[in-house]
């Protein structure tokens, strides 16, 4: 096993010595590389990252509501349970997670329950690290109630701050990576589950979330 | 020439005359082609981010045996194993080894090219592991006994009633189905991999890249799938070819919108993840065991290569096959590789011998769409050349070569090239009654194209009267 490995590296090296040839993509420079001057644009104003994050998230068929405090929140909430008859719900242990959601009839299954169990709720309440305007993607990690708590529910719901706007890719994993160790599970979620297998048909919830919900508060 | 080079001109010509489907593949090519170039309008500069691709690819390669070392070092911090493997023997061993020690009875997994190019998945059901494709495309593929037909788009090749029929066949319970909606059809398979998952001890997946700085893959999709197989199981082994690793988290900003980008026309793919080793303490849920696979299997060979070893730059978006001229034609089961296409004609030859593949490379009209549309700008048509000259030399064609020599000896001889162009024009003409009737000469030509009959003087002629040297 350590042969392979110590014969794999010196195989590396060694075809690594063999010279590239002159003119071979000679195209290429060693720049530090800037993803800005080639990403799409976003505004520097960060009053306009709501917006632009609301509409790239809606049209990838994502829900995105702006509330003023908890209790709007849990209406919203609430008005979706109901419409859509959640009869068992996954929270992520989280305060405000716990207060936008403490009005819900449904039951209540919460982190570190069997995956079966999950697997049966009718929607997921998390948390999130990060909301990109740039490309309407919400970061999220194992702190956000799991690896599993963010995919597995028809309906996942996050709860966000306006703070937790970053205007795009490069600041996400800035995001993600302040916290050293990095977690050991990272997602950037841009809209609901698709597929396009079957002749290039979209189709949403092809094996995770249905709909998709972003509730933003102050 | 060898089997593979036999098989791939009975494929290619079977396929090149079924004109449905042909159709069928242009109008899925078309319809990427419309969303790819919408995406890449939006880029503030999609040169500039090919560009700074290439440059972060490139760095790892040169730097390919220090980015191992840290990835590994930084995985096993993390509490994960790595295991390296030379070759698909290896690879496949290191795979049954960790199932057998965990004695493990279902695996589910989710999108892993290398995995084909390993043939894991004949090794898993020799050795009786209940295997299940999660990918909605891989799984149709699975149920069909046939290998994906596209790397990024596994059935692409299939029609709705096509993926019913395959359904009501492959899966156990499902009966006749009364409707072939893409919709209903993929909730059909959600119910049916949701158990999967459910049930599994081990989740295999793939990587899209490894992140050096942290010790993490990075897998992108788009149904979520991999994400269950990663979550779920209580083992995870990720099987990742050495080529994959990057220097730093950054990097990604860039290469994830530029593989959705180029491979499906989306600004990014719905879930791009990273997965650093095992559950830690404080996570809610996560496989107790972590394993990363490193597979070589003919990467360093290419590395070698003084010329093609950019082709290790690759992030298998697929976006070269789609825009193939040979590819739009002859489909992608005729290529009998794991990777079809261009890059798949460039690697293929070094990755399994250039004796046995290098048909590949002449199945190519070196139009150069290929490296136009690569995102980390590969010169794969001048590869395509390269792996011609390597099979020449690894397999002269004494025909050939006298065939060349006795033209280049000819052109250097004005009035014997005149005299032998005169007479082949004479014969081209008077042979064209012949066409389509038994005996003509060039039956095999005209077969599949109109031979037009020469006009005029011939560029020698028109030359000299232009006042060219002739």
């Amino acid at each position: 096993m350590s042969d392979a490995r110590a014969s794999i590296l010196a195989g590396v090296r060694a075809a690594l010595a063999v010279p590239t040839e002159r003119g071979v993509h000679a195209d290429v420079e060693r720049l530090p590389p800037d993803a800005r001057a080639a990403l799409p644009p976003v505004p520097a104003d960060p009053s306009e990252w709501p917006a632009i994050f609301t509409q790239r998230m809606e049209a990838l068929r994502g829900r995105c509501y702006r509330v003023v405090d908890e209790e709007e929140a849990a209406g919203v909430i609430a008005r979706m349970a109901h419409e859509e008859g959640w009869n068992a719900v996954y929270l992520q242990d989280e305060p405000t997670v716990a207060a936008v959601s403490a009005d819900l009839r449904a039951r209540r299954v919460s982190a570190g329950a069997p995956a079966r169990e999950m697997a049966d709720c009718d929607a997921g309440i998390t948390t999130c690290r990060a909301l990109v305007a740039q490309t309407g993607s919400i970061l999220v990690t194992a702190a956000d109630g799991g690896r599993a708590g963010t995919v597995l529910a028809p309906h996942h719901v996050v709860v966000a701050r306006e703070s937790q706007l970053v205007p795009d890719l490069p600041d996400a994993w800035q995001v993600a990576s302040a916290g050293r160790p990095v977690p050991s599970f990272v997602s950037l979620v841009t809209g609901p589950s698709r597929t396009a297998d079957i002749e290039r048909t979209l189709v949403l919830g092809a094996h995770g979330p249905i709909r998709l919900t972003v509730l933003i508060l102050p | 020439m060898d089997a593979p080079g036999t098989w791939f001109r009975t494929d290619a010509h079977r396929s090149a005359l079924d004109t449905e489907r042909a159709g069928f593949l242009r109008d899925g090519l078309m319809g990427y082609r419309e969303r790819r170039t919408a995406a890449q309008q939006a880029w503030i500069s999609w040169e500039a981010g090919t560009r700074a691709a290439a440059a972060i690819k490139w760095e790892a390669i040169e730097r390919l045996p220090e980015l191992l070392e840290s990835f590994e070092e930084r995985l096993l911090e993390r509490g994960a194993e790595v295991c390296w493997a030379r070759d698909d023997v290896e690879a496949r061993a290191h795979v049954l080894r960790i199932l057998r020690e965990e004695n493990a009875k279902r695996v589910v997994k989710s999108k892993t090219m290398t995995s084909e190019e390993i043939g894991l998945n004949d090794a898993l059901e020799a050795g009786g592991f209940d295997t299940l494709e999660t990918d909605l495309g891989e799984y149709i593929q699975q149920l069909r006994h046939e290998p994906p037909f596209h790397f990024v788009m596994p059935s692409m090749h299939l029609r709705r009633d096509e993926v019913r029929e395959t359904f009501e066949r492959g899966i156990p319970g499902v009966g006749l189905l009364d409707t072939d909606d893409p919709a209903e059809l993929t909730l059909i398979a959600r119910r049916v991999l949701r158990e999967a998952y459910l049930a599994a001890d081990v989740g295999i997946s793939g990587a899209n890249f490894g992140v050096a700085e942290t010790g993490h893959i990075a897998i992108t999709e788009n149904e979520g799938n991999a994400r269950l197989v990663c979550a779920l199981p209580r083992v995870h082994v990720a099987l990742m070819g050495i080529e994959k690793v990057i220097p730093r988290l950054a990097d990604l900003a860039i290469l994830q919108p530029m593989l959705a980008t180029a491979g499906t026309g989306q600004a990014l793919t719905c879930y791009n993840s990273l997965y650093g080793g095992p559950r830690e303490t404080g996570d809610p849920d996560g496989p107790r065991r972590f394993v990363v696979v490193l597979i070589d299997n003919g990467r360093s060979r290419l590395l070698g290569d003084p010329v093609m070893r950019d082709a290790l730059r690759c992030i298998r978006c697929g976006a070269c096959l789609n825009v193939c001229p040979v590819f739009q034609v002859i489909g992608g089961h005729a290529y009998g590789t794991t990777y079809q296409g261009p890059i798949g004609s460039v690697i293929t030859p070094t990755f399994r011998g250039v004796e046995t593949f290098a048909h590949l490379a002449h199945a190519s009209t070196l139009c150069g769409a290929c490296t136009e549309t690569c995102p980390v700008r590969i010169d794969l048509h001048r590869h395509l050349l390269r792996v011609r000259a390597l099979a020449a030399q690894a397999a002269p064609d004494p025909g050939l070569r006298a065939g060349f020599r006795g033209f280049a000896w000819l052109t250097r001889h004005p009035r014997l090239f005149r005299a032998v162009g005169r007479t082949g024009r004479f014969v081209l003409r008077a042979t064209r009654f012949l066409a389509g009737l038994d005996g003509d000469p060039f039956a095999r030509w005209r077969a599949t194209r109109t031979l037009e009959a020469p006009r005029g003087p011939g560029f020698l002629g028109d030359s000299r009267r232009s006042g060219g040297t002739g």
